[in-house]
């Protein structure tokens, strides 16, 4: 059956089709320039912010990675970030599959306090947070900043992961059990391991909040040394700005960007998935 | 610490700060709700209900800035800005607004729009996705019968599509309030730290600089009260005056 309407609608369709496409731009643009603005050296830095990089020039990279020592916040965050992913994924795969698959006195009142930490903004506990771990000596040491990362990791982790244990068919854990499998047994051999998209796109969502994270990390992490890359970027923009040394600048930023992009041009279904399955439906 | 009784609370509504961040934050919440909420509806619609070739490229891509530190996008934006070297200007200058350049962020009266747009920049591709994936919860059905009955595009996103994912809206639009208060703040604090002149502070920016440049950590936390009533006053009041009938489909 033909549509009428096709004339009108081609019109209607011609703008839509151009506004996407000049929105795309907008959005990808400032990226792209930040990319090739990396590559020039100072003096086409100001000459032009349209002009493209006249050489392929890496010294801008070497600069923020050695000089500016980008390549050593990059390594703290990296450590970071894998501590936090992983203990995370420990706990709250354990605390999941028991708040969805056992009965038991006071089940429902946890995981409404798991919960409850979904809509409390974070910056309204940094105060209290801050003498916390300064009471507990784990301030300016990365055990105090992960054990913050996993507890803040853990309400939307749980949150996600409780929806996925729910749906696994009871017959499985009860063969488990019939051929001899203890609780933990059928946990670890079983339960764990058919959890896996689950617990993968909850590390990412983990991967990208602890990665950027500009505000626990620039509070409780003071020495330079142990600084990661978001808190070391900023610290940098402060100081080059006076040198006038753009390029490092930029070269950082893409650097802090690349991770991200290779987690996001490999998981990208995955991440909009899970955002779209439950994400805010609190 | 000593207890002071309400003394912090006192001395924050005689403290003209607080008032101007007040302000800034709900500056921030209203402007951005228009703008991100009216793109994101506009988007997912259009993702929603047509089947161009290109559409799912679009959708990868205009969610793109959310997996970026807003770290990034406020450093991108903040040289973006930059009157030197900066995109904005040159490109002003390209299409003959030269004489329309501004220091952005320097002037009071333009910084507070020139930070609501990387806000809106980063968001409204993540709104999009919401609202999308609670549009292909609808049955084609309603849509092919309402053209039919002759209703165009608009008449089916007014009549259909928005009474449908109210729900999804609603929830959307109480999490974007709580965002608006909690997550500006990096976005600030990178970009301007609440100048020129306090034109841009923000409660949050003021509650850190207080708790952590002048350790009044008493006066930040009256503050990061006063700021949760407003939130969870806000969020009482939408979903109050924003509840409608369910529909069951």
């Amino acid at each position: 059956m033909r549509n009428p309407r096709t004339a009108k609608n081609s019109i209607f369709d011609i703008i839509i089709r151009t506004i996407l496409l000049l929105y795309s731009i907008i959005v990808i643009y400032p990226v792209i320039w930040t990319v090739l603005t990396s590559f020039k050296t100072n003096q086409e830095f100001y000459a032009s912010a349209w002009a493209l990089p006249k050489s392929i020039d890496f010294s801008n990279y070497v600069n923020a990675w050695y000089t500016a020592k980008i390549g050593a916040y990059f390594t703290n965050s990296i450590i970071v970030v894998a501590i936090t992913i992983f203990v995370t994924l420990i706990l709250c795969a354990t605390t999941s599959y028991t708040l969805a698959r056992f009965k038991f006195f006071g089940n429902g009142l946890i995981g409404k306090l798991y919960m409850s930490g979904l809509y409390v903004p974070t910056i309204l506990g940094i105060v209290p947070i801050f003498l916390l771990l300064v009471d507990l000596d784990l301030i300016n040491k990365w055990t105090g900043l992960i054990a913050i990362y996993t507890t803040f990791s853990l309400p939307f982790s749980v949150f996600v992961l409780i929806g996925f244990y729910k749906t696994i068919p009871n017959e499985l854990s009860e063969a488990a059990r019939i051929d001899g499998c203890t609780e933990y047994g059928t946990f670890w051999k079983i339960m764990f391991p058919i959890s896996k998209t689950g617990l993968v796109t909850v590390s990412i969502f983990n991967y990208i909040w602890v990665w950027n994270d500009y505000l626990f990390a620039m509070t409780f992490i003071s020495s330079d040394a142990k600084r990661t890359l978001p808190v070391g970027l900023v610290r940098l923009t402060d100081t080059l700005q006076f040198k006038t040394e753009w390029g490092s600048l930029f070269a950082g930023l893409v650097i802090i960007m690349l991770p991200s992009i290779i987690v996001y041009a490999l998981f990208q279904s995955q991440l909009t998935k899970g955002l779209t399955a439950g994400g805010i439906k609190g | 610490m000593t207890f002071v009784g309400f003394r912090n609370f006192l001395r924050m509504f005689e403290d003209p700060i607080i008032w101007q961040a007040l302000k800034n934050n709900l500056y921030f919440m209203v402007w951005g709700t228009i703008i991100i909420f009216g793109f994101s509806l506009f988007f997912a619609t259009i993702m929603a209900r047509k089947k161009y070739r290109e559409i799912g490229f679009y959708r990868i891509i205009f969610f793109f800035p959310n997996i970026l530190s807003i770290i990034v996008v406020g450093l991108i934006w903040k040289f973006i800005y930059n009157p030197s070297f900066g995109l904005l200007n040159a490109f002003m200058e390209a299409i003959g607004l030269g004489s329309f350049t501004k220091v952005w962020l320097g002037d009071v009266s333009t910084v507070m729009p020139a930070l609501v747009v990387p806000q809106a920049w980063m968001y409204i591709g993540f709104y999009m996705l919401l609202l999308f994936a609670a549009m292909q919860n609808i049955p084609e059905s309603f849509y092919e019968s309402a053209k039919l009955d002759g209703a165009g595009e608009f008449k089916q996103l007014i009549h259909i599509t928005i009474p449908l994912i109210w729900e999804t809206m609603r929830t959307a639009f109480v999490f974007f309030v709580i965002n608006a208060f909690s997550k500006t703040f990096n976005l600030v604090y990178v970009v301007t730290r609440g100048g020129p002149s306090r034109s841009s502070e923000l409660l949050t920016t003021y509650l850190y600089q207080n708790a952590f440049e002048f350790s009044n950590y008493g006066y930040a936390t009256a503050i990061g009260v006063f700021l949760f009533i407003i939130l969870f006053v806000i969020s009482i009041v939408v979903l109050k005056f924003t509840r409608a009938e369910v529909y069951e489909y």
